[in-house]
C-alpha cells in the first residue's frame, strides 16, 4: 500500500508527516512512541491482573515490536480520533490478551479462559498520570540537548536548579557568576524551549490536525487527573 | 505512577510527583498578551538585523533618536515621549511590522525608565512589568537583553 493511501494527507499531524516521508520518518515515529509511551504503558500493566505473563519492560517491549511493524497502526489510531496514548492501552490490552491465550495453549492443562483484564483503579488515570510523567521527561531531553547542542548549557543549568530543586536564583547565580537578574532570564530562555517542546510533543498525542483540542485544555485536563 | 520519577538529565536525582506536576504547568501558555506579538519577532533567527531596521525606521523624537536614546537611558521625560510615539505608531499602523514596531518603542521606552532611573513611565505595575520584561530579554539581541534584565531586576526590587 501506497505511503500516501495509509495516511490521508488531509490531517496532518507530526506523525502522519513523519509516516509519509520515508522510513526514516517511520522510524522517527516509533522511537517517539517507545520513548513516550513505554512507560505509561507500563503502569498499566503493572496495575492489571495480567502481571503474571511476565517482566513489565518485556511485555512493553514485546508489544512494541508487534504493533508497531504493522503499516495501518497509525492510520487505524488516527481513523479512531482517540488520544493515541488510550489506543496504545487498547491495542496493548488485545496484545496482553494474545498473550494469555498463547500462555494458555503452551500450558495445555490450564483452560482457555477470555475473561476480560481487571484493572486495580482507574486505568485512564493511571496511564494519564504516568504519561504527564513521560512527557515531562521527554521534554526535558529535548530541552537539554536543544541548548547543550546551542551552547547554553548554563541556561538548562539555572532551569534544572530553579524548576527540579526548588534553588532560588540569587543561589543559582553565585555558582555561576552571574547576577540574580541575569539567572532569572537563562531561565526564562530555558522554559521558553521547555515549553515550546513540552507542547508539541502533547500535541503528537492527539489524532486531530494541529494538536486537537486547545494545549492549554489538554494541560488543565491532565493536571486535573494528577490531582 | 511511583511518586518519583528518574531524572533524565542523567543526575540521578529523581523527580516528584510535586515537581513533574510543577514541570508539565510550565506547558501552559496563559493568555496570550500584546507584548507577545513582539516577542515572537524578537525570537526569530533574524531578530537583530529586524530590530535594527525597526529602530531606523521609528520616527523621531524630535531630534533625539530613539534607539540611542533608550540604550543610553535619556531623561524620564524623553524616554515618555518615546513610549508615547510607539503608542501612536501601535494605534496607527498599517501593517504588522509597524505594529510590531511600534510594541517595541513603547516596551523599550518603558525598559529603559526602570532600567536607567528606576522609574515607572506607564500604568503597568511592577509586578505586572517584571515577567513581561524577563520573556523579553530571554529573546532580544544582546544590548537591549541587558537593558531588559536590569529593568526586569529593578521592576522586581532587585535591582
Amino acid at each position: 500500500m501506497a505511503k500516501e493511501d495509509l495516511f490521508p494527507a488531509t490531517r496532518s499531524t507530526w506523525i502522519g508527516d513523519q509516516l509519509r516521508r520515508d522510513d526514516t520518518g517511520r522510524a522517527e515515529v516509533n522511537r517517539h512512541v517507545m520513548t513516550v509511551y513505554a512507560l505509561p504503558l507500563r503502569a498499566y500493566f503493572l496495575g492489571t491482573s495480567e502481571r503474571w505473563l511476565g517482566d513489565a519492560d518485556d511485555i512493553v517491549q514485546g508489544f512494541f515490536a508487534d504493533r508497531l511493524a504493522r503499516d495501518d497502526f497509525f492510520a487505524a489510531w488516527q481513523q479512531s480520533g482517540m488520544p493515541l496514548r488510550r489506543w496504545l492501552m487498547n491495542a496493548f490490552c488485545f496484545y496482553l490478551k494474545e498473550q494469555r491465550r498463547r500462555h494458555r495453549r503452551d500450558n495445555r492443562g490450564s483452560a482457555l479462559g477470555d475473561d476480560p483484564i481487571a484493572f486495580c483503579g482507574d486505568p485512564d488515570r493511571a496511564i494519564d498520570r504516568a504519561f504527564v510523567a513521560s512527557l515531562v521527561q521527554r521534554a526535558m531531553d529535548l530541552t537539554r540537548e536543544g541548548c547543550e547542542k546551542d551552547g547554553m548549557d548554563d541556561h538548562w543549568r539555572v532551569f534544572e536548579e530553579h524548576h527540579c530543586r526548588a534553588r532560588p536564583y540569587a543561589d543559582i547565580a553565585t555558582d555561576l557568576g552571574v547576577d540574580a537578574a541575569r539567572a532569572a532570564v537563562m531561565a526564562r530562555t530555558a522554559t521558553r524551549r521547555f515549553r515550546m517542546t513540552l507542547r508539541e510533543l502533547l500535541a503528537r498525542d492527539s489524532a486531530a490536525a494541529e494538536g486537537g483540542e486547545d494545549i492549554d485544555d489538554q494541560i488543565r485536563a491532565l493536571v486535573e487527573a494528577l490531582a | 505512577m511511583n511518586n518519583s520519577t528518574p531524572n533524565p538529565s542523567g543526575s540521578g536525582a529523581e523527580l516528584e510527583a510535586g515537581t513533574i506536576t510543577r514541570l508539565f504547568r510550565l506547558g501552559l501558555s496563559g493568555p496570550r498578551r500584546p507584548v507577545d506579538a513582539l516577542i515572537d519577532r524578537l525570537g526569530a533567527p533574524d531578530s537583530e538585523a529586524w530590530l535594527e531596521r525597526a529602530m531606523e525606521r521609528a520616527p523621531r523624537v524630535g531630534e533625539i533618536e530613539p534607539a540611542g536614546a533608550m540604550l543610553r537611558g535619556a531623561d524620564a521625560d524623553t524616554l515618555s515621549r518615546i513610549k508615547n510615539t510607539g503608542k501612536k505608531l501601535l494605534a496607527e499602523a498599517g501593517t504588522e511590522d509597524h505594529r510590531l514596531t511600534g510594541l517595541a518603542l513603547y516596551f523599550f521606552a518603558v525598559v529603559s525608565a526602570l532600567a536607567h532611573h528606576d522609574t515607572l513611565i506607564c500604568s503597568r505595575t511592577r509586578e505586572e512589568l517584571h515577567p513581561v520584561l524577563l520573556d523579553l530579554a530571554a529573546v532580544c539581541p544582546a544590548r537591549w537583553a541587558e537593558l531588559c534584565t536590569k529593568g526586569a531586576a529593578n521592576a522586581s526590587g532587585a535591582g
